[in-house]
């Protein structure tokens, strides 16, 4: 399988992909013609046409006429939506391998770095267009993202980046505009626990406080004056300080809201209280009017459990359980009910479940208006960038999405999406069968399989051998002659198998999940390689088990 | 930008501010024990507004009020228990021998089950305290078991006191001298701490005032440090010391250190050796608040006796008697009663040890631990006499609320996990110091040398 994957490397794929990047555009004007336009959340949408030119919206209506030097793009009664925001992110960052251990001569007094108090950090530095949390998003319809560092008690500075994948610089729309806070402690040194999190919280804003201030009176009149001087931990909060850089706080309970406003009331700093999940009675912690809460879109699982072998205390509980689920769900739904301003943060959902996500808070009662404000108009206020995004207008930044279908719906697909005029592709496939739960298969035994990759077709050999409830799973590819691959995560539902494999290659290791349906014998599927693509999988059995 | 904060200075959060509900009851015809006086056949007690208006027999209430007939039935002030770990979310920060700047009153979590079985058992205040793995612990946070709010803000018993922990011995020495190798590895280096905390602590204060005195001078402002303002506090007498103790010899370093920095707002915790030095600490002023009968969990615990708690009231000693578990609290009552076996306690010594002596030890003796006209309205009704082996809480009322009753349905959770394991397996933990509370968040650090 390493030949495998430097075959990937090597073969004329990439070439392919390069040569595409480097073919000059024939034009910087586009116009959608034929499509079914909802401009904005809300709006009533109607069949028309949208021009860009140069990564703006020129014209937008009903009747509006193509330049002639632009490229047409008949969408043929498409929906045109305006593309969405995400008003948290860890768009950009890379998966960090968990941190070795540091020693330190006194767990008391630790090194900011290795407390997780790194305030100071910016996108700047953590920003990587190639990672696969920006393309992730930006095939969810994204054209925008406010992304922030992800670790520690104050892991950096956000900033608000264009998701086409050019480099930080060219992506960035305001920079190290906000500060990310969690209640994370560090691990055995100060501040390891929520207690520590908060005491260190207070000392490191108070002394950005007297920081700030000293700084400002010796600016004033520096004569016969010492200077300052502060960590750059603490010089990163003066703008905290004096509320030009609001905090989005990590809050995903009630009781890590109520953490986060006593700080607030306490320190006066602006909050943005963020990863909102099942927070019961938080609406009464907030009541009216207060700022746009973000929440998670990493709902609780559904619980299907079947009660008829319970006892009635278990029952009982389980009732309460589902119940308690529900509610989770709602919540979105109560806010808009009480015209609280909410939109959501993604820092803790896989981008491809944000569709089903939103489908859910649908169905547990908000509105389709309400979710696609959240998603577009309601997060650029949040970021202040309503003037130039959020909507489908005159004069704004050409982001925008054409769907199949209406949105939210299940089999919905996001066939293009326009980042400031720049057209992304996107491959719609015919659904293919996705696994039917209900049906009993047993994948026993051995299967050929093919990959549909242009350029070559990797095979080989897959051996399913039962195990309790589920299978191992072992690969052999023709890529690799003599190599056996386990497959890990295995999961089988019905007549559908997910699991991974690892390809390890010198430094680093590449996971390809693979989503498998079986039916009379033959297999039929995706295989998804990270920033290569996802690939047809087709295979017959070859061996049933003795 | 602007737009944006604007928005956000504009907003108003109402947490702080939460009312803290009280209510009127009316409670007929009980023996009520009032602790502080007489014990009081068939009488009343009217609760307004969340505090005890009238007490006196065959009172006449205009208007509706909820009424509890407590005939043949004990009506005693909510039980307190002056040393707790419920209803926290964190124990301990067990990063430094001295953390004085972290506090558990920012982890209340008021939907801890362990709240309503506390008031099953009668106890309508305890003092959530941080653990005893540093010398100087945290913060710790006097709360009123208001089960039902969702808000840990409520929790709070408002202007209680501050208090904070501080530990002897071989907690400290163990987490830190074992585990990191610093200061303190001996019962020396304990001592220490304290005084290098306190001496610091003068430095801090000094450097401030003198900044203070003349802003505009040459000098920077001094670093803010949490942990010295906390220090600072103890010594304007500004916070009560609760300090987790077991050996003799060590109770009275600990009152020579306080003597020597004028801290004289001390309870000594556990305090398992205190018969020993009884005169001693009656005479500095010092308290204790100690269990009935539970030693030999570590090496510094054997030399323990069931009179502890009797010798210390005899000799003057403030003493009370607490859970530091989340089942002993269920029957802080039975703990108490056991006084009157191993010491010969009357009644009322021993239910001051669960009710106005803890009280006095959290430095709310003037609102709580009696029934007293203008006192708060906590109030536990029993169907026997509460030292009686036979006693069960019936009613348990905090600011004139019912916050308990026997007859409560089956499942009282108030914040159900969407994502919990159905399990009808209760953990009631049993054991002591198996499952001792005054170590978590801290066990981590003795697994890994």
């Amino acid at each position: 399988m390493k030949k495998l994957f430097l075959f990937y490397l090597s073969c004329s794929w990439c070439v392919c992909l390069m040569a595409q990047s480097e073919l000059p555009k024939v034009t910087d004007t586009y116009a959608i013609t034929n499509a079914f336009i909802t401009p904005s959340a809300g709006a009533t949408p109607y069949y028309g046409t949208i021009v860009m030119t140069d990564g703006i919206i020129s014209a937008v209506g009903p009747s509006v006429t193509v330049p002639f030097s632009a490229q047409v793009i008949d969408v043929d009664s498409a929906h045109v939506y305006p593309a969405f925001i995400a008003t948290l992110s860890h768009a950009g960052i890379r998966n960090a391998d968990d941190d070795e251990r540091v020693d330190v001569d006194r767990p008391g007094y630790p090194p900011n770095d290795v407390a997780g108090i790194t305030p100071e950090k910016s996108m700047s530095s953590e920003y990587s267009s190639s990672d696969n949390s920006v393309k992730g998003l930006r095939e969810a319809g994204f054209a925008v993202a406010h992304s922030v560092p992800e670790k520690g008690m104050l892991p950096g500075m956000g900033s608000v980046i264009s998701l086409s994948g050019q480099d930080f610089d060219q992506s960035v729309l305001i920079q190290d505009m906000s500060v990310y806070a969690k209640f994370e402690g560090a691990s055995r040194v100060f501040p390891a626990t929520t207690i520590g999190v908060m005491a260190k919280f207070r000392e490191l804003y108070k002394n950005a406080e007297i920081g700030a201030q000293h700084q400002k009176s010796y600016n004033q009149n520096p004569l016969n004056r010492k200077r300052g001087g502060q960590d750059a931990a603490t010089k990163a909060l003066y703008g905290a300080t004096d509320g030009s850089l609001p905090i989005y706080f990590q809050t995903n309970s009630t009781l890590a809201v109520s953490r986060a406003l006593t700080l607030q009331q306490e320190l006066g700093f602006s909050i943005f209280l963020s990863e909102l999940k099942a927070a019961p009675q938080v609406q009464s912690i907030l009541k009216t009017n207060s700022q746009p809460v973000l929440f998670s879109l990493d709902l609780p699982d559904k619980d299907d459990t079947d009660d008829e072998e319970m006892t009635d205390e278990e029952k009982s509980l389980l009732k309460k359980k589902k119940e308690s689920i529900a509610a989770a769900c709602s919540q979105a739904a109560g806010f808009a009910e009480a015209n609280q301003p909410f939109a959501f943060s993604f820092v803790d959902v896989k981008s491809k479940e944000i569709h089903s996500q939103v489908k859910r808070l649908i169905d547990h009662g908000l509105s389709f208006d309400d979710a696609l404000s959240a998603l577009t108009i309601d997060a650029a206020r949040a970021l202040d960038i309503d003037q130039i995004t959020g909507s489908i207008a005159n004069g704004k930044a050409a982001n925008l999405i054409v769907t199949t279908d209406t949105l939210f719906k299940e089999k919905t697909q996001i066939s293009k999406v326009f980042i400031e005029g720049e057209l992304f592709e996107q491959k719609v496939k015919e659904k293919k069968k996705s696994g039917d739960s209900d049906v009993e298969v047993d994948f026993s035994g051995t299967y050929s399989y093919s990959i549909d990759i242009p350029g070559m077709s990797p095979q080989g050999k897959m051996t399913f051998v039962k195990s309790g409830d589920t299978y191992e799973i072992t690969i052999n590819s023709n890529q690799a002659p003599g190599e056996t691959f386990d497959a890990t995560d295995v999961e089988v539902n019905g007549n559908n198998a997910t699991f991974d494999f690892t390809i390890n290659n010198g430094g680093f290791s590449i996971s390809v999940s693979n989503d498998i349906t079986l039916e009379d014998g033959s297999l039929e599927g995706t295989v998804t390689i990270p920033d290569f693509g996802s690939f047809e999988l087709t295979g017959e059995k070859i061996d049933s088990p003795e | 930008m602007n737009k944006l904060i604007s928005t956000i200075l504009a907003l108003s959060f109402c947490t702080a501010i939460f009312a803290q509900e009280q209510g009127d009851i009316l409670i007929t015809g009980g023996t009520v024990i009032t602790i502080t006086g007489d014990v009081l056949e068939d009488t009343d007690v009217l609760i307004r507004n969340g505090k005890i208006d009238q007490i006196g027999e065959g009172l006449s209430v205009s208007g509706d009020i909820k009424t509890i007939d407590a005939e043949g039935q004990y009506v005693m002030p909510g039980i307190i228990d002056a040393h707790s770990h419920i209803a926290l979310d964190v124990v301990n920060e067990a990063t430094d021998p001295n953390t004085a700047n972290v506090d558990v009153g920012d982890v209340i979590n008021p939907y801890d089950i362990g709240i309503y079985r506390a008031l099953a058992g009668g106890v309508t205040i305890s003092h959530a305290m941080h653990g005893s793995a540093n010398a100087v612990g945290g913060q710790c946070e006097t709360i009123k078991h208001r089960w039902g709010t969702y808000n840990p803000e409520a929790m709070k018993m408002v202007d209680a006191p501050r208090t904070i922990k501080f530990a002897l011995g071989e907690n400290p020495m163990r987490v830190h001298g074992e585990r990191s190798d610093i200061v303190p590895r001996t019962r020396m280096g304990v001592e220490q701490i304290f005084r290098q905390s306190f001496g610091k602590a003068q430095v801090y204060m000094e450097a401030w005032d003198n900044y203070n005195k003349n802003p505009n001078a040459a000098a920077a402002p001094p670093s803010y440090d949490l942990k010295m303002e906390t220090m600072a506090d103890i010594l304007r007498g500004e916070i009560i010391v609760h300090c987790h103790s077991y050996r003799a010899d060590e109770i009275l370093m600990l009152v020579d250190v306080l003597r020597d920095y004028g801290v004289d707002k001390i309870c000594f915790q556990h305090v398992n050796e205190g018969f020993k030095v009884a005169p001693e600490l009656a005479e500095y002023g010092a308290m204790a608040s100690v269990f009935a009968d539970w030693w030999a969990y570590k090496f510094e615990v054997y030399y323990s006796t069931a009179y502890n708690a009797a010798i210390l009231t005899e000799n003057g000693v403030v003493t009370s008697i607490n859970s530091d578990s989340g089942e002993l609290i269920r029957h802080l009552y039975h703990e108490a009663a056991k006084t009157q076996r191993y010491g010969g306690l009357s009644d009322n010594e021993a239910l001051k040890l669960i009710t106005i002596n803890p009280a006095i030890q959290l430095g709310i003796d003037d609102r709580v631990g009696s029934i007293e006209v203008g006192k708060d309205g906590d109030i536990t009704i029993f169907d026997n006499h509460p030292l009686s082996i036979y006693a069960i809480p019936q009613q348990t009322i905090v600011d004139g609320i019912v916050r308990f009753d026997i007859n409560d349905p089956d499942d009282m959770r108030i914040n159900i996990d969407p994502e919990e394991n159905i399990s009808t397996f209760t953990n009631y933990s049993t054991g002591h110091h198996e499952e001792d509370r005054c170590m978590q968040d801290a066990l981590e650090f003795f697994s890994n040398h």
